[in-house]
C-alpha cells in the first residue's frame, strides 16, 4: 500500500530531516513511528501526506509510492485523495467553524454531489455518535470531542491511508480510550494507518509494527507483539515512554478537586466556587498547599482543573470563596502578583528574542548564572543566544518552566506541563520541579500524565521497573 | 429562522445605505427595531442589548447634550452620533457573523461566482476571528502573571516592552495559525481546481423575500425622503 | 531574492490573517476619532499599525497579490459603512492596494520599496479618506448636520475643513507615522521573525 525506497528529505534552511528511509506498509497495517523529539516521526508523516516538500520546502531522493503509484510531483491535493490526516492540536486543524461541515470538508472539496455528501455525512454522525455536537463550534468542544470529529473527517474522506501525528496529546484517559475504539474501527474497515506518537500503551495491540527513528532514521522494525514485550527498562534505554498503562503513585499531594480537602495551609483555597465566563460550577472547593512541596491536581477534563488553576492565579474571579496566602486573603492583583504560571500553549507566554533574555525577563533577583544553572538542568545551555521562538515546541515548553521557576514568586503554577514531551523532556520537567520545591517553591501542576506524577513522587529506592509495573 | 447568507450579505449593503440617506431618528429607531428583532428570530435568544445601547446614544444626543457645558457636547458629538448612526449596519454584520458557519460562507460566494481565493480568504477572515480573541485573552493573561517591566525606570521603556510583549506573540502566533488552518486546508484538498459542492446556498425562502422586501422598502422611502420631499 | 512564484493557498491565508489584525489597528487608532479635536488624527493613527504589518506581511510573502489581499478587510468595512462612500471607499482601498502593488512589483525584497508602497497604500486613509471633508466641505458638514451633529460641531468642522493646507499636513502627517511604522516592523523583523525561521 505505502512504500517508501531509499528516501532522503532535508528542509530547506535547516537542513535536518530523515534520511535513507526505507519502509513498506501493507494495505490494512497499523504502523507506529515512535523515538525522542526531533528523530524525524513528523517529517515522515509529512511526506505520506503530501506536504512535505511543497508545503515544507525541501529537497526528496527517492521513491515514494502509494498503492504502487509513484507520488513524486503530485500535488498535495492530488495526494489528499488518498491520504487523509489528524494532527496535534484538535483545535488548530479545523477549517469550518461547525462540526458538519468539518466532517464533510473533503468531499465538498472534490466536488461530490450534495446527496452523496449528506449521506457520508449521516454514516460518519451515527458511526462516531457526534449527534450533539453537529452544530457545535470547535472552540466550544473538549479536545477530546474535537478530536473525534478530526477522525471522523478523516474517516469520511474516504482515502485508503490516514496519517495520525500525535494524535493524542492533549487528551485524557476518556478520550483516549474513545480513540483507540475508533482507530480499531478503521483498520477492521481496512484502512492503513500510520502513527507517530509519544503515548505509547494505549496503542498496544493495535499498532501491527513499530519503528523506532533516532536521528531522522529508522534504527529499527519491531513487530507489535515483539514491540511492547520489551521491559521498562528497554524501553526508556530508547528513551520512550511507557508501553504499558501506568499506575499512579499514591500520595496524599494528588488532589482530586471536589473531594474533601482541608485548607489550612500557607497557601489555600477556601470553598472556592469556580466561574468562567457564562459556566458557574456547582460545589464548592478546598485545597492546602505548603512551601517546599509539589502537588498534582487530577482528574477527567471538563472538571474544572485548570479554571481552578486560573482561579488561583487570579485570572478568573471565583463566584464565592477565597484564596488565601500566609493567612490574607488575596484579591486577583494579589494573586496574581505571588504566583507564576506555565500555560498549556507556550507560544503567547515568550517575550524575549534569546532564550537567556527570557529567562531573565521580568524575573528581577534571578543572576545570568542562576539562568545559566536552570537552562543547563533543562537541557538547553547551548540555545541561549538563539530565539526562544525557533525552539521546537518540546524545548519552549521546558523554557517556559524554566523561566517561571527563576521568577522570587512563592508559588509556581502548571497546566499540562508535560502533554506531547518525550521522555527526556518529561524526566527533566520533573527534576527541575523537584528542584523548585527544594527551594521552597509551592508547585501546582494540573496533569494526566501518570509518568510524570511518578517521577515528581518516587523515592531514592524506587527503581524504574516499579514504575513501569 | 434562517437567512440565506446572500441575503444577509445584502442586508448589511441596505442598512449602510439607509444610513447614509436617512436623516429621521424616529425611521432610524425603527429599523434597529426590527433589525433586533431579527437577530433575536435568527439567533434563537432575546437580544435586547444592542437595542439598549442604541437606547442610550439616541437619550445622550437628544436628552443630555442639550443640557451639557458645550466643550463635553463638542468632544463628543461626533462620537456619539457616529456610532448612533453605524449602529444598526454593525448590527446586520454581527447577524452574519453569529448566524454563519464558514461553510455556508464559501457556498454563497461560490454561488456567487467568486473566485476560490477569495472564498478562501474571507472565509479564514471569519474563522481566524474568534482566535484572535483567544489569542489576545491568552497573551493578556501570560503578561498578568509576568511583570516584564520590573527593573525599567523609564515610562517609555515600559511602555514600549509591554507594546513589544504584546505584538511580538501576536504576530508569531498568527504566522503559526495560518501555516496549521492552510496545513488542514491543503490536506482536505482545498486546492482542487474544481468547484466546491455546496451544501448550502440553495433558494430564498418565503424568510429572504420577506426580509429583502422590507430592508428594499425602507431604503426606497429614504430615497423618496432625501431626494423627492 | 525576487519571487516570481504565484501566491498559494498560504500565502492567501496568511494575507487574510494580517488583513483581520490590520482591522484590529484601525479599530485602536478609531479612539482617536472620538473626539473633533483628535479625529484629523485617525489616518496617521491607522498608519502607524498598518505601516507595521504592511512590512512583515511584504516580507513574508514576496508575492504579486499579498497586498491586495491585505486591503480586503479595510474594504469590506469601508463598503459597509455607506452608500456612494462605501463604494467610493471600498473601491479606492482596494485601488491604493494596486498602486502599492505596483510599486513592489520586481522588487518584493527591497526595504526601500516595501517602505515606499506602504506610504502609497496608507495615502488611502488621508486622500480618498478625507476627500469628501475637504473637497465638498459644504455638502459633508450639511449631511453631518442633519445626522444629528452638534451645530457648533458642524461650524468647527466647516471651519477647520476650509483650511485646505490642513489636509496637506494630515497627508504628510500619514506618511511619517508609516515611516515610523515601518521602521518599527523593519526592527520587529529583524530581532524577533527571522530569527524564529517563520520569516526569511
Amino acid at each position: 500500500m505505502l512504500e517508501f525506497n531509499n528516501v532522503t528529505f532535508k528542509y530547506n534552511g535547516t537542513g535536518h530531516g530523515v534520511y535513507d528511509i526505507g519502509l513498506t506498509v501493507q494495505r490494512g497495517e497499523c504502523v507506529l513511528l515512535c523515538g525522542a523529539s526531533g528523530c524525524g516521526k513528523t517529517t515522515l508523516i509529512r511526506l505520506i501526506n503530501g506536504l512535505a516538500p511543497s508545503f515544507y520546502s525541501g529537497s526528496l531522493k527517492g521513491k515514494i509510492s502509494i498503492g504502487g503509484a509513484d507520488m513524486t510531483g503530485l500535488q498535495p491535493y492530488e495526494t489528499a485523495r488518498k491520504v487523509s490526516s489528524v494532527f496535534q492540536d484538535p483545535k488548530a486543524q479545523f477549517f469550518n467553524t461547525d462540526t458538519g461541515s468539518e466532517i464533510v470538508f473533503s468531499l465538498e472539496n472534490r466536488g461530490f454531489p450534495v446527496t452523496d455528501i449528506n449521506m457520508r455525512l449521516e454514516e460518519a454522525v451515527e458511526k462516531f455518535g457526534l449527534h450533539d455536537l453537529l452544530e457545535r463550534s470547535p472552540s466550544k468542544m473538549s479536545g477530546g470531542q474535537a478530536q473525534t470529529v478530526a477522525f471522523a473527517a478523516a474517516y469520511t474522506a474516504d482515502t485508503d491511508i490516514v496519517v495520525l501525528d500525535e494524535p493524542t496529546a492533549n487528551l485524557d484517559e476518556n478520550a483516549i480510550t474513545r480513540i483507540r475504539g475508533i482507530i480499531t474501527a478503521m483498520k477492521d474497515s481496512g484502512k492503513t494507518i500510520v502513527i507517530s506518537e509519544h503515548r505509547l500503551s494505549w496503542l498496544n495491540g493495535i499498532a501491527d509494527k513499530v519503528c523506532y527513528m533516532k536521528n531522522g532514521r529508522i534504527l529499527e522494525t519491531y513487530s507489535g507483539r515483539e514491540f511492547f514485550a520489551m521491559s521498562g527498562n528497554e524501553c526508556s534505554g530508547l528513551g520512550l515512554r511507557a508501553l504499558q498503562p501506568v499506575q499512579r503513585t499514591l500520595s496524599p499531594n494528588i488532589i482530586e478537586l471536589g473531594k474533601n480537602n482541608s485548607s489550612t495551609g500557607a497557601f489555600a483555597a477556601e470553598a472556592i466556587v469556580m466561574r468562567r465566563g457564562k459556566r458557574k460550577w456547582d460545589h464548592p472547593v478546598s485545597a492546602s498547599f505548603e512551601s517546599g512541596n509539589i502537588y498534582c491536581i487530577t482528574g477527567e477534563n471538563g472538571r474544572g482543573k485548570t479554571t481552578f488553576l486560573r482561579t488561583l492565579a487570579g485570572l478568573e474571579k471565583q463566584a464565592a470563596g477565597s484564596v488565601i496566602y500566609s493567612g490574607k486573603k488575596l484579591g486577583k492583583r494579589a494573586r496574581q502578583r505571588i504566583v507564576s504560571m506555565v500555560f498549556q500553549k507556550t507560544d503567547d507566554q515568550l517575550f524575549s528574542d534569546t532564550v537567556l533574555g527570557e529567562c531573565l525577563l521580568g524575573n528581577g533577583s534571578a543572576t545570568e548564572e542562576n539562568a545559566l544553572e536552570i537552562l543547563g538542568i533543562l537541557e538547553l545551555a547551548e540555545y541561549r543566544d538563539a530565539h526562544p521562538q525557533s525552539l521546537s515546541g518540546g524545548q519552549r515548553q521546558r523554557l517556559a518552566v524554566g523561566t517561571a521557576i527563576l521568577s522570587d514568586k512563592p508559588v509556581l503554577l502548571l497546566d499540562e506541563p508535560t502533554s506531547g514531551l518525550d521522555l527526556g523532556s518529561m524526566t527533566l520537567t520533573a527534576q527541575i520541579l523537584r528542584k523548585a520545591a527544594d527551594n521552597g517553591k509551592i508547585c501546582i501542576v494540573v496533569t494526566h500524565d501518570n509518568e510524570l506524577i511518578n517521577k515528581l513522587y518516587e523515592s531514592e529506592d524506587n527503581n524504574a521497573e516499579d514504575i513501569h509495573r | 429562522m434562517k437567512l440565506d447568507v446572500r441575503v444577509k450579505l445584502i442586508l448589511i449593503v441596505l442598512s449602510a445605505t439607509f444610513a447614509s440617506l436617512n436623516t429621521d431618528i424616529i425611521a432610524e429607531s425603527l429599523m434597529m427595531t426590527a433589525i433586533t428583532l431579527l437577530l433575536s428570530l435568527c439567533t434563537g435568544a432575546v437580544r435586547f442589548r444592542p437595542l439598549l445601547m442604541y437606547a442610550i446614544f439616541v437619550l445622550v444626543q437628544y436628552f443630555v447634550f442639550p443640557v451639557s457645558p458645550r466643550a463635553v457636547v463638542f468632544m463628543l458629538s461626533i462620537l456619539v452620533v457616529n456610532v448612533r448612526n453605524f449602529l444598526p449596519t454593525a448590527l446586520c454584520i454581527m447577524l452574519l457573523y453569529e448566524t454563519t458557519t464558514v461553510s455556508q460562507l464559501m457556498s454563497a460566494l461560490t454561488k456567487m461566482h467568486m473566485k476560490k481565493q477569495l472564498t478562501v480568504t474571507l472565509a479564514v477572515v471569519m474563522r481566524y476571528i474568534p482566535c484572535l480573541g483567544e489569542e489576545l485573552a491568552a497573551i493578556r493573561d501570560a503578561l498578568a502573571v509576568r511583570n516584564i517591566t520590573s527593573g525599567m525606570t523609564s515610562a517609555f521603556r515600559r511602555a514600549a516592552a509591554r507594546a513589544e510583549a504584546f505584538c511580538v506573540p501576536l504576530i508569531v502566533s498568527s504566522v503559526r495559525t495560518a501555516n496549521d488552518l492552510s496545513a488542514a486546508a491543503v490536506t482536505r484538498g482545498i486546492d482542487e481546481p474544481c468547484i466546491p459542492s455546496c451544501r448550502s446556498a440553495g433558494k430564498f425562502g418565503a424568510a429572504d423575500f420577506a426580509v429583502l422586501a422590507a430592508a428594499i422598502t425602507a431604503v426606497g422611502w429614504a430615497v423618496y425622503m432625501e431626494y423627492f420631499v | 531574492m525576487n519571487n516570481t512564484e504565484k501566491m498559494v493557498t498560504k500565502d492567501y491565508i496568511q494575507a487574510a490573517i494580517f488583513s483581520v489584525l490590520s482591522m484590529v489597528g484601525m479599530i485602536v487608532a478609531a479612539i482617536l476619532n472620538m473626539s473633533g479635536y483628535t479625529a484629523l488624527l485617525y489616518p496617521a493613527g491607522a498608519a502607524f499599525f498598518i505601516g507595521i504589518l504592511f512590512f512583515i506581511l511584504e516580507v513574508k510573502i514576496q508575492k504579486k497579490g499579498a497586498i491586495f489581499i491585505f486591503s480586503i478587510v479595510p474594504a469590506l468595512y469601508f463598503f459597509a459603512s455607506g452608500l456612494i462612500e462605501g463604494i467610493v471607499g471600498a473601491v479606492g482601498a482596494m485601488l491604493f492596494s494596486l498602486f502599492a502593488e505596483f510599486i513592489l512589483s520586481k522588487h518584493h525584497d527591497s526595504t526601500k520599496h516595501i517602505t515606499i508602497a506602504a506610504v502609497v497604500y496608507t495615502m488611502y486613509y488621508s486622500t480618498i479618506g478625507f476627500a469628501e471633508q475637504f473637497l465638498f466641505t459644504e455638502y459633508y458638514c450639511n449631511a453631518a448636520a442633519e445626522h444629528g451633529i452638534d451645530p457648533a460641531v458642524v461650524d468647527g468642522m466647516r471651519t477647520v475643513f476650509g483650511i485646505k493646507p490642513l489636509w496637506a499636513a494630515v497627508i504628510a502627517a500619514t506618511a511619517l507615522t508609516t515611516l515610523l511604522g515601518t521602521l518599527i516592523g523593519r526592527l520587529m523583523t529583524n530581532k524577533h521573525l527571522k530569527r524564529t525561521g517563520l520569516v526569511k
